[in-house]
């Protein structure tokens, strides 16, 4: 049994499909961002850097939603490619730069008034959308050519759910509207968005954290 | 048999640690930033992100440093196995390295490529506040968890490039670090440079003898650093 510390449409979202996926039983504990619960001494035992996600397992609390998923595929033997498998190491580069460069990317797209305040946050947003872009357009070209099973709109992955929920905030919270990025710009991506958002799966969480409409494919912002 | 695409001092004398250490043969081959070769199209062809460093090996080539170090400690029993218990401890202390610190280190490394001039020193009070605050975590972890991170570790391999980077980089803004306020990440990134894996790596780039507990910029005997 899990116990995933939550905020709707947080980052503890990409974890709570997962755990809906894999079909594993687990409790949600939603927390109140406006009430200072991420400060809480209940939480900074969980995850000492009071954020979003953390999960209590059997083997201890863990923190870091990359670190939780892939933890959940090796140990649940789903959603990822095994351990042992050829196409692991493929997996992991693809796993990683998603987590590394575009998660990266997604942050200052939304908050792009953090590097250096009001002023420059149009400038920051604008180099961060051309750079995001051309990462997107890599992995588009990647997925369109080589068809990976890990990912696909055929079959759901602990990727496939990271790369949605990025995609949904970088067109729904984007700070500057003109820099929000529309999935619709890299079709093998968007085929991606439009299979998982109708996964019975992915349809229960998305209900549960109040996400309505297209909610990876087409977000209301 | 692994080829290694590196420059020296990057991300890739991290990969370069681990091989060494766990005895992995492997061959090297330089990537000439002097020239941009990570933005040509056969090291494209490898590694679409055209970042270093990439790793070739049987089962294709890979990329991005933390998943070269985690299918590593996979395949050649390097660190915790996926059934241990100590597994979930093992890759969120990874994953934190490798998603909060070392992303935070490169935009306070290349802020040009992240965000326009006049948002640079905003951001580098920003991210300098932040890395401090990383690394003190670390340093609590590293010492709450030895068994994870006593050399040879694939956690302090990682840690240890950093906290080197940290001291010479970016040039000339580098008061806000001191290894001293992290005595534990210091103990063992000392210990890790007495081992001869790692004075291997670093004759080979060029890093001198004490490459971690007093870094001074590389000079290496082929290619170059930036």
């Amino acid at each position: 049994m899990y116990t995933l510390q939550s905020i709707p449409d947080f980052a503890s979202l990409i974890v709570h499909l997962v755990l809906e996926e894999l079909g594993q039983p687990y409790t949600l504990n939603t927390l109140n961002f406006d009430a200072g619960d991420l400060d809480s001494p209940a939480h900074r035992a969980l995850n000492p850097f009071g954020k979003i996600p953390a999960m209590q397992t059997p083997d201890g609390p863990m923190f870091e939603t990359a670190a939780i998923t892939l933890w959940l595929a090796d140990r649940h033997g789903a959603l990822a490619p095994a351990p042992t498998a050829p196409d692991r190491a493929d997996f992991l580069s693809w796993f990683f730069f998603t987590n590394f460069s575009l998660h990266t990317g997604m942050m200052n797209l939304v908050h792009p008034y953090r590097a250096g305040g009001e002023d420059i946050s149009f400038a920051v947003s604008q180099t961060t959308h051309a750079r995001l872009m051309s990462e997107l357009a890599i992995m588009d070209t990647m997925i369109a050519s080589r068809k990976p099973r890990w990912l696909s709109a055929k079959e759901p992955s602990i990727l496939t759910y990271h790369l949605a929920v990025l995609m949904r905030w970088m067109k729904a919270f984007a700070y500057f509207p003109e820099h929000a990025i529309d999935s619709a710009n890299f079709p093998a991506i968007h085929a991606i968005l439009r299979a998982m958002e109708t996964r019975p799966a992915a349809i229960r969480a998305a209900a549960d954290e109040g996400l309505t409409g297209a909610f990876f494919s087409n977000p209301e912002s | 048999m692994y080829t290694l695409h590196y420059a020296p001092d990057n991300a890739s004398l991290i990969i370069r640690l681990v091989l060494e250490e766990a005895g992995l043969p492997y061959r090297t081959a330089l990537v000439d930033r002097s020239i941009r070769a990570q933005d040509s199209a056969a090291y494209r062809a490898i590694n679409p992100a055209g970042l270093i460093p990439a790793l070739e090996t049987a089962d294709g080539p890979m990329f991005e440093t933390a998943a070269i170090l985690l299918w590593l400690s996979d395949r050649h029993n390097l660190g915790p196995r996926p059934d241990a218990r100590t597994r979930g401890s093992f890759l969120k202390w990874l994953f934190f390295i490798s998603n909060t610190a070392h992303a935070d280190l490169r935009l306070l490394f290349y802020p040009s490529q992240y965000v326009p001039t006049e948002a640079t020193v905003g951001l580098h009070a920003l991210l300098t506040a932040r890395m401090i605050r990383h690394f003190t975590l670390l340093d609590q972890a590293a010492n709450d968890h030895p068994a994870l991170f006593t050399p040879p570790s694939i956690l302090t391999a990682y840690l240890a490039p950093l906290l080197r980077w940290a001291v010479l980089y970016p040039v000339g803004q580098t008061k806000w670090f001191h290894i001293a306020q992290f005595p534990h990440l210091a103990r063992l990134v000392t210990a890790l440079e007495n081992s001869p894996a790692a004075q291997r790596s670093a004759a080979a780039e060029g890093l001198g003898s004490t490459p971690f507990s007093a870094p001074i910029y590389a000079i290496p005997p082929q290619g170059h650093a930036t």
